[in-house]
């Protein structure tokens, strides 16, 4: 099977992925607990968008903004939309980034780093490693949170406990 | 934009395979021979693409190898392609055409001349056009062998994993769920098609519990 085929054929890992994410972010207040690696911050920033597969189209719709479209959008979930992109903030001790998610490669879109010490054209080898490092780590972050997801998915735990706080925040949100 | 400067925009591939023990002198020779080549220096190409400094795109002499940024190895994939507008190369071929008819006293050109014509006039405006240039850094962090791209795009990353296989003779496999689930599961010594068991969400009313 190539890539692609395989990519299409479980293409529900990352959506759900995202889901389990948005989830997660709001009824945890945005926390997760990474074990050894310590806790990072993570909420949606207001962008997301939805697709439902229809037989001859895929229908996109993206959420900007406040909370009322947002809530619309988890609204929409019970249309059978699905997450494919979304606006994430994350955060690691006093280190924070904005980016886009894909759901289909988890690739990052528009990924904006902490700022760096040194400007441009100053020191551009100790400019490269900052914003590598920079970089890199809210790849291995978000490695580190789907390996979570995978390991919920997994676990005996999740169709008698977790799935069902899932549904209840899909239906109700969170409560105030 | 890119890893260095503004925002960033990238893929993630996984080397296949493990570095050869002689890529210290091996990867400089690799990396001269697919560098950047100017459209100028290329006559009748339209498009190229090769290796430029992570931080000068203008630079593929490679004269250091600065590219070995320990653990990384650090470049960028230069594209630079030519376009001649369709209705411009209609007209001048039609004038060329023309023009040999008058001179040759022919009614008629066949299909082969014709050809060679068009051949002849899109030569002369590809040595007239400006290329457009872009740049993708590509940062390869040898100690993990996980390859960051700076593009997302299909068609374009394709192009990339094969201009990396050509390069250096190893192969990139693309990151994406279900292959991360099922690496993780098989460095956890579990069964990796456990992943496979895992049924999409659904949340309509009529299909929960």
């Amino acid at each position: 099977m190539s890539v692609f085929d395989e990519v299409r054929e479980h293409e529900s890992l990352g959506r759900d992925f995202l889901v389990w994410l948005w989830f997660r972010s709001e009824t945890l207040d945005g926390v997760f607990d990474l074990g050894d690696d310590g806790e990072v911050e993570l909420w949606f920033e207001g962008k997301i968008t939805l697709q439902t597969d229809g037989e001859r189209s895929t229908q996109t719709i993206t959420c900007t903004g406040e909370s009322a479209r947002i809530r619309e959008a988890r609204f929409a979930l019970r249309e059978a939309k699905k997450v494919t992109r979304a606006r994430l903030h994350l955060k690691e001790g006093r280190d924070e980034w904005s980016f886009e998610l894909d759901s289909t490669w988890l690739n990052f879109h528009s990924l904006k780093t902490p700022k760096t010490f040194r400007e441009k054209g100053e020191d551009p080898e100790a400019l490269f490693y900052e914003r590598i490092f920079l970089v890199e780590k809210p790849v291995a972050i978000m490695s580190a949170l789907f390996l979570r997801y995978l390991e919920a998915r997994l676990s005996p735990t999740w169709e008698a406990e977790e799935f069902p706080s899932l549904i209840k925040w899909v239906r109700e949100g969170v409560s105030p | 934009m890119g890893f260095i400067y503004g925002a960033a925009t990238f893929s993630r591939y996984r080397v296949e395979g493990s570095l050869p023990p002689d890529y210290i002198e091996e990867f400089p020779k690799k990396i001269l021979r697919y560098g950047f080549r100017n459209l100028d220096d290329l006559p009748n190409e339209e498009r190229s693409a090769g290796w430029v400094r992570i931080l000068d795109m203008f630079d593929s002499a490679f004269e250091t190898m600065e590219y070995f940024k320990d653990p990384y190895l650090a470049l960028s994939w230069r594209v630079d392609m030519k376009k001649i507008p369709k209705k411009a190369l209609l007209q001048y071929c039609r004038e060329a055409e023309k023009e040999t008819k008058q001179r040759e006293g022919l009614e008629y050109i066949p299909k082969p001349r014709k050809e060679e014509i068009r051949e002849a006039v899109r030569s002369r405006l590809l040595k007239r056009a400006i290329p457009q240039s872009s740049v993708y850094n590509t940062v390869w962090n040898l100690q993990t062998n996980v390859v960051l791209f700076g593009a997302t795009s299909n068609k374009l990353c394709d192009e990339f994993a094969e201009f990396f296989r050509k390069t250096f003779d190893l192969l990139l496999i693309p990151v994406y769920p279900y292959a991360m689930g099922r690496r993780a599961l098989e460095i956890s010594g579990r069964d990796p098609d456990l992943v496979n068991g895992i049924p999409p969400l659904f949340f309509q009313e009529e299909l929960l519990p």
